[in-house]
């Protein structure tokens, strides 16, 4: 068998037989009965379209024994799965078989498709996953389909959204029969009744739940974009059971419309020891479905709790505003005392300032008073009558002007004579002049 | 998939419209509440600015807290889907 032989894409489309003339001589030697034949390779497409499109065998577990096993230098695994009645060939391409180990003797469970590699005429199972044998086929098609998803990046927690804090409808996908819408209800009445509650009934359990479980998440993200805008959050819930009970929660159908989900989607399937696929891809898992209206919705004591202390916060910031006020009007009326202008000082500045006034105004009187007794002196000595007391005499015409010299003398003119202590008429006799 | 929206109340007093009136949420009240507090402990507030503050924050305060007294829990119920 060759490394090579990979399963080809598509089948190609079944085309009719071929009528046997088609394929036999041209030119036959004798009359042919109107028999179709049909070439190898068209029975061998035939055969291969009919096994991929089979439901069954197109996607199954093959539980056996792991025998005449082989590793290809490529890394494919060849085997043979056998139990008492029977045996099939096994390819596990390196591409799926990395990290698995199978030995011969190994009693697995295998999964993958039956098919026909044609051009050896070999049926086969082309596995796509192998898990031993003890553990259950439902739990090996959850590590399957888990295995696939992640690789997927379905679980990425980067993609997981943050929920709204306070939820004003959130959309609840589960069964209305069970306890788990009850408790929902009242869980989310008790803590947080601003929120409503949208019901979308699916079935949580048994054939067709998970297709319900899809519809109810499709109907739901078409509501939130039509006539339910309030619609804020979607909860997946159920009630706990067994790995069967929770099945329709591991189908991939579920997780992909989770996945798809344009609204968060919250999941709460079965009790805290069982996480279903749906739990991997929510944006957020709780617990129970108790725990799930918890983590969904505030909680009405804490929110009036903290109602008080945004009050008391109020309360405190006024007081601190008006204290701040207060200190800046003290603040503003220390400067103004600080500005406020010196009256005393002004006031001995202005004494001083008079005082020199004063002085300077004494002083210029004291010189003043200094000069006019020189002054006085002077004028004293030029005073007519300071030479009269030395005994000297004023000669004046009859008008009383004084004559200066002889020359201005007339004989026989009356001139009179004044003296320091009284005056004389005097007759001029005659004028000599020197 | 068949989009029926049959609002099957669960008692026709818990029945109120998803705020017709436009009012403000609870989360919009509480965020204006916080943002009013804030702007209060900041400070730069003159004081006639900072008791308007002070009675609008009450003011959202008490209507958070009304909020919480008068709510009643809505319930409505999609009609079962039809088997695909």
């Amino acid at each position: 068998m060759s490394d090579a032989e990979e399963p080809a894409g598509d089948a190609p489309a079944l085309s009719p037989p071929l009528p046997l003339g088609a394929i036999r001589d041209p030119t036959p030697p004798y009359d042919a009965p109107s028999v179709a034949a049909y070439a190898v390779g068209q029975v061998a497409a035939y055969l291969r379209e009919l096994l991929e499109t089979d439901p069954v065998v197109s996607d199954l577990w093959v539980a056996g024994e792991v025998t005449s096993l082989s590793r290809s230098q490529a890394g494919h695994l060849y085997f043979t799965l056998g139990d008492a009645q029977g045996a099939l060939r096994c390819v596990f391409f390196r591409r799926e078989n990395l990290g698995v180990a199978v030995e011969p003797g190994d009693q697995v469970l295998a999964h993958g498709r039956v098919s026909l590699y044609t051009e050896r005429g070999d049926l086969q199972l082309y596995v796509d996953a192998v898990q031993p044998q003890g553990v259950g086929v439902l739990y090996a098609e959850f590590q399957r389909l888990r295995a696939r998803l992640e690789a997927e990046g379905l679980f990425e927690s980067a993609r997981k959204r943050p929920l709204p804090p306070y939820p004003r409808t959130v959309g609840v996908a589960t069964s209305p029969a069970g306890a788990v819408w009850h408790d929902v209800r009242t869980v989310m009445e008790r803590r947080w009744p601003l929120t409503g509650l949208l019901l979308a009934p699916c079935r949580v359990q048994g054939d067709g739940a998970a297709a319900t479980i899809v519809a109810a998440i499709e109907r739901l993200n078409a509501l939130a974009a039509g006539g339910e805008p309030e619609l804020d959050l979607i909860l997946v819930a159920r009630g706990g059971g067994s790995l069967e009970d929770l099945w329709a929660f591991n189908e991939e159908v579920v997780a992909r419309a989770i996945f798809a989900s344009a609204l968060p989607v919250v999941s709460a399937v079965g009790h805290e020891t069982d996480t279903t696929l749906a739990d991997h891809v929510a944006d957020l898992r709780a617990p129970t479905p108790s725990a799930a209206a918890e983590l969904i919705v505030p909680d009405q004591a804490e929110e009036r709790a903290r109602l008080r202390e945004l009050r008391s916060a109020l309360g405190r910031a006024l007081a601190q505003r008006a204290s701040d006020h207060r200190t800046d009007l003290a603040d503003l009326v220390d400067r103004l005392e600080r500005r406020k202008p010196d009256l005393a000082a002004q006031r001995l500045r202005a004494d001083d300032l008079v005082r020199r006034a004063e002085a300077a105004l004494r002083q210029r009187l004291g010189a003043g008073r200094t000069s006019l007794a020189g002054m006085a002196g002077r004028l004293a000595s030029l005073d007519p009558a300071a030479t009269l007391a030395r005994g000297y005499a004023v000669v004046q015409d009859s008008g009383g002007r004084p004559l200066a010299g002889a020359a201005s003398l007339t004989v026989g003119e009356r001139v009179r004579v004044r003296f320091s202590d009284g005056a004389a008429e005097a007759d001029v006799h005659s004028v000599e002049l020197s | 998939m068949p989009k029926r929206k049959s609002p099957k109340r669960e008692s026709p007093d818990r029945e109120t419209e998803a705020k017709p009136d436009g009012s403000a949420t609870y989360e919009e009240l509480l965020r204006r509440l916080e943002e009013t507090v804030e702007r209060l402990e900041d400070g730069g507030l003159s004081l006639d600015e900072a008791m308007s503050a002070y009675e609008e924050g009450v003011r959202l305060a008490t209507q958070c807290q009304k909020l919480m007294d008068t709510a009643e829990q809505r319930i409505q119920e999609l009609q079962e889907a039809e088997e695909a």
